[in-house]
């Protein structure tokens, strides 16, 4: 019973919003934040979420070049520094990944004909974001920045999940973008 | 002033900032540096009184913005490694004395001036991060260089 206990708690969340959403539609009439999640899904699929920037904080090299330099006050700085970037780096992901998400809210409660198997995925997809987010900032914390590039990459494809949802949306209130907008794309480190 | 704006100004342009005005500079710091003085801080514009005679003033500010820009994420994807010997290289040609020197820009990090604008908020946090990690070492490597207790591979 008690493993059942958090799948139950996720499940009632998750019917809490779905409810709330259905409640709510049409019933605001405040803008839909077209411009604002635009911007969140450039910076996150221009800046964030490409490999290269976190490979680049991450990767094992600079780390290696520091410790063969013998110095253990200059390799504390080092990891302390890119823990700093890790958190900084996660944090403003989180930060859009959580605009994108106010604005499937905003037009969710605008849209006449939701669907709520698809809401239902994408709010899934959004609470296993903010769980992969709470486990890697504990882990930087606790384990440091070398230690975590697995779940990176895990937090980085989920993020990459509500980009493609925040796509097909996108598409969806202007079709021109159709061309633009590809599947899920997966960023391993 | 010629105020034509054509893209093959821009391309002659850049071609002739990249291969000859940056060329005299033997580091990528020596030439962010170079670049970023270029800037006016109040306004962000970029400018050159040769190349704007040359090609135009707003020519001249494009190439150097991009050229800026092109460097700047080249440095900050640059491995610690290379980093450290660029700076090295930097600081040995600057014509002052090398402690106080170090000691000025462990201070003052006037290496953050040198971001450009617009940067990627990361990438500009990772850039003085390295450059403060690359100064520490070359430090370091200075006291132990003193000392004597380092080996060949690292003085170089």
């Amino acid at each position: 019973m008690s493993s059942l206990l958090p799948f139950l708690i996720i499940s009632g969340l998750l019917l809490v919003v779905l409810v709330w959403l259905l409640k709510s539609r049409g019933e605001i009439g405040e803008s839909t934040g077209y411009e604002e999640a635009e911007e969140a899904l450039n910076t996150l699929r221009g800046e964030l979420l490409p490999s290269g920037l976190v490979e680049r904080i991450l990767g094992p090299a600079d780390f290696a070049f520091v410790a063969n330099e013998g110095d253990a006050q200059i390799e504390r700085q080092l990891e302390e520094e890119r823990k700093k970037l890790a958190i900084l780096w996660l944090r403003h992901t989180r930060e859009q990944v959580e605009r994108l998400f106010r604005f499937h809210l905003r037009f969710a409660r605008q849209e006449s004909e939701l669907n709520p198997a698809q809401e239902f995925k994408l709010a899934f997809t959004y609470f296993l974001f903010l769980a992969a987010y709470a486990a890697l900032l504990n882990s930087i914390r606790l384990r440091g920045p070398l230690r975590v590039r697995r779940m990176v990459g895990f937090t980085t494809a989920v993020a990459e999940r509500v980009c493609a949802a925040s796509g097909n949306l996108f598409v969806k209130l202007d079709p021109s973008r159709a061309g633009a907008e590809q599947g899920p794309r997966i960023f391993p480190l | 002033m010629n105020t034509r704006f054509t893209r093959m100004d821009v391309s002659k342009a850049s071609e002739e900032l990249k291969h000859h005005t940056l060329a005299s500079f033997p580091t990528d710091i020596g030439k962010l540096i170079y670049l970023a003085s270029t800037r006016d801080y109040n306004t962000g514009k970029y400018y050159h009184d040769g190349f704007a005679q040359r090609f135009s003033e707003e020519t001249a500010s494009t190439v150097l913005a991009a050229c800026h820009q092109e460097l700047f994420k080249s440095l900050v994807n640059k491995p610690l490694q290379e980093l450290v010997n660029d700076l090295r290289e930097y600081l040995e040609s600057v014509p002052s004395e090398m402690d106080q020197v170090l000691e000025m820009w462990r201070e003052l990090e006037p290496y953050r001036v040198t971001i450009p604008l617009g940067a990627n908020r990361i990438a500009a946090h990772l850039f003085a991060s390295n450059l403060k990690i690359a100064l520490a070492i070359v430090e370091c490597r200075r006291k132990a260089r003193r000392s004597g207790s380092l080996d060949a591979s690292q003085l170089r």
